[in-house]
């Protein structure tokens, strides 16, 4: 075998440590590292318009399990079109955190509940305030009546073009009696109006039906005027997600 | 003598300045010296005094240590050991990602295998974008077979039409192209068709829909795909025309003689 002095070997070593990080870099498709990498990724994964970051929020999220994940939550522009969508961050790049919750996709505004907050980006710039109206709604009584209930949510200013409008999130044990609508809070609600029980299933078996809540969300003035009202929708699915 | 050997390399040893290397260099100049010795002894030499000769031999302790310390640089004895632990540690990481096999490991084999093993059809009508070339390729429409069957039920009259998509995107950096499938719009004759044969009540279309279906899998590389449709109708269509609501682009399929 052919002697390598040492100059050479540490030559190859790192030409072979390079080779090997691009395959490790390629195992994980490609992800992206920066907000700047995702934006590209979804630019071309949903074959959008060049796609502008407007707010970008980093969070820690820790499972039951023990393990911590990173998450990386980007609102963004793309012509009229505004999507929310979020990254899980690794060491090996940060990948699509996939779920019905992201990303979600509006045209000339969009809205999402995630975790006790709604995110709405939109062309807010203008407004000094806004406040979000979120409606639950039963499905109709056999006799036609259909309940309802509203909740009004005010907003905080994250970015120009971005609002969260956080809300209460407990749970309404589940019970036999079905409670009074009236005291209960969006994520109850939601919990009580949007669930579905599985027939032929073991009792107390659940889902939560793909609902959507009509959110508006109102814009306001400095000196209180109401400038342009958004008619957009959040899932039920959003409202009472954990993470 | 043999302390005597030992007090030498000692000496050697303290002009390296890369320590990890003493080791070596200790058992190199030791095997030198005691072959020397060996001849010497051979030769019939006392064995006193062919450690004695040997160990002069081997010259001035100072001079060999700083020539050697000369050759064993540290900036570079350290480069090297980084370079060994960096790319063992690579390869342990790449082989534990494919052992894993998590949602995010790819098949770099099948991923290269299928971006060299891609090919359109010339017949195949194409559309594009400033980031996507697509090209879309008719099947032979035939009498529609239940999912994992391959044998119509009797009095069958739907019929069902494979199409095949290509798609070939600019770079290597997205993770899927769910933007595209999500989206289709596709429609025969004129007639738009939903996707899936479920509808939002959960009831069930009998046809008029069109869903993805792999009857020789997927065909997933870095930059060129390929998947296949299914369009499930009443009737063979004249003309299935799909696009996107985004993308400026219409894909079109024809067949002649069709009712």
């Amino acid at each position: 075998m052919r002697h390598w002095n040492r100059g050479r070997k540490t030559v190859r070593n790192f030409l072979v440590a390079l080779l090997l990080l691009f395959l490790l870099y390629a195992s994980q498709g490609f992800p992206p590292y920066t907000v700047e990498g995702m934006c590209r990724q979804m630019q071309h994964d949903y074959l959008l318009e060049e796609l502008e970051p407007l707010y970008v929020q980093r969070h820690w999220v820790r499972f039951s399990g023990g393990k911590s994940v990173r998450y990386t939550t980007v609102a963004a522009r793309s012509g009229e079109t505004y999507t929310i969508f979020r990254y899980q961050d690794g060491l090996l790049g940060s990948h699509r955190d996939w779920s019905d919750l992201s990303p979600v996709f509006g045209e000339g505004a969009v809205a999402t509940a995630r975790a006790g907050t709604i995110y709405a980006a939109g062309p807010f710039a203008e407004a000094a305030s806004a406040v979000a109206v979120v409606r639950a709604e039963k499905d109709p009584e056999p006799n036609g009546k259909v309940r309802s209930r509203e909740f009004t949510l005010a907003g905080t200013r994250l970015a120009d073009q971005v609002f969260a409008f956080p809300y209460e999130m407990n749970r309404h044990p589940l019970a036999d009696e079905e409670p009074d609508y009236r005291e209960l809070s969006l994520t109850e609600l939601v919990d009580l109006w949007y669930r579905r029980m599985v027939r032929d299933e073991a009792p107390g078996t659940y889902f939560l039906r793909d609902g959507e809540l009509p959110c508006t969300v109102t814009l306001y003035g400095e000196s209180g005027e109401t400038l342009e009202t958004f008619s957009l929708t959040v899932t039920a699915g959003g409202i009472r997600s954990q993470w | 003598m043999r302390n005597s050997f030992q007090i030498w390399i000692n000496a050697v040893c303290e002009q390296v300045r890369f320590r990890p290397d003493h080791r070596s260099i200790e058992f190199e100049l030791r095997d030198h010296y005691e072959e020397h010795m060996q001849d010497l002894i051979r030769l019939g030499r006392p064995r006193e005094l062919a450690e004695e000769r040997a160990l002069e031999a081997m010259g001035n302790a100072q001079e060999v240590g700083r020539a050697l310390d000369k050759v064993h640089k540290p900036w570079l004895g350290w480069l090297w050991e980084v370079s060994r632990v960096l790319a063992l540690a690579l390869a342990l990481l790449l082989a534990w990602k494919i052992w894993q096999n998590d949602i995010y490991t790819h098949s770099l084999t099948g991923r290269t295998w299928d971006q060299l093993m891609w090919s359109v059809p010339a017949s195949a009508s194409r559309g594009a974008t400033d980031y996507l070339s697509l090209w879309l390729a008719p099947g032979e429409p035939e009498p529609y077979c239940e999912p994992y069957t391959d044998i119509p039920l009797p009095g069958e009259t739907r019929v069902q039409l494979p199409l095949t998509l290509w798609v070939e995107t600019q770079d290597i950096f997205h993770d899927d192209l769910s933007g595209l499938y999500e989206d289709l719009s596709v429609t025969a004759d004129g007639q738009p068709l939903s996707f899936g044969n479920y509808l939002e009540d959960h009831s069930q279309l009998y046809s008029g829909y069109w869903n993805y279906y792999a009857p020789d899998g997927w065909r997933t590389g870095w930059t060129r795909y390929r998947w296949s449709l299914q369009l499930v109708l009443d009737r063979p269509p004249r003309r299935v025309e799909i696009t996107h609501p985004r993308c400026g682009w219409t894909l079109t399929a024809e067949w002649e003689g069709a009712v």
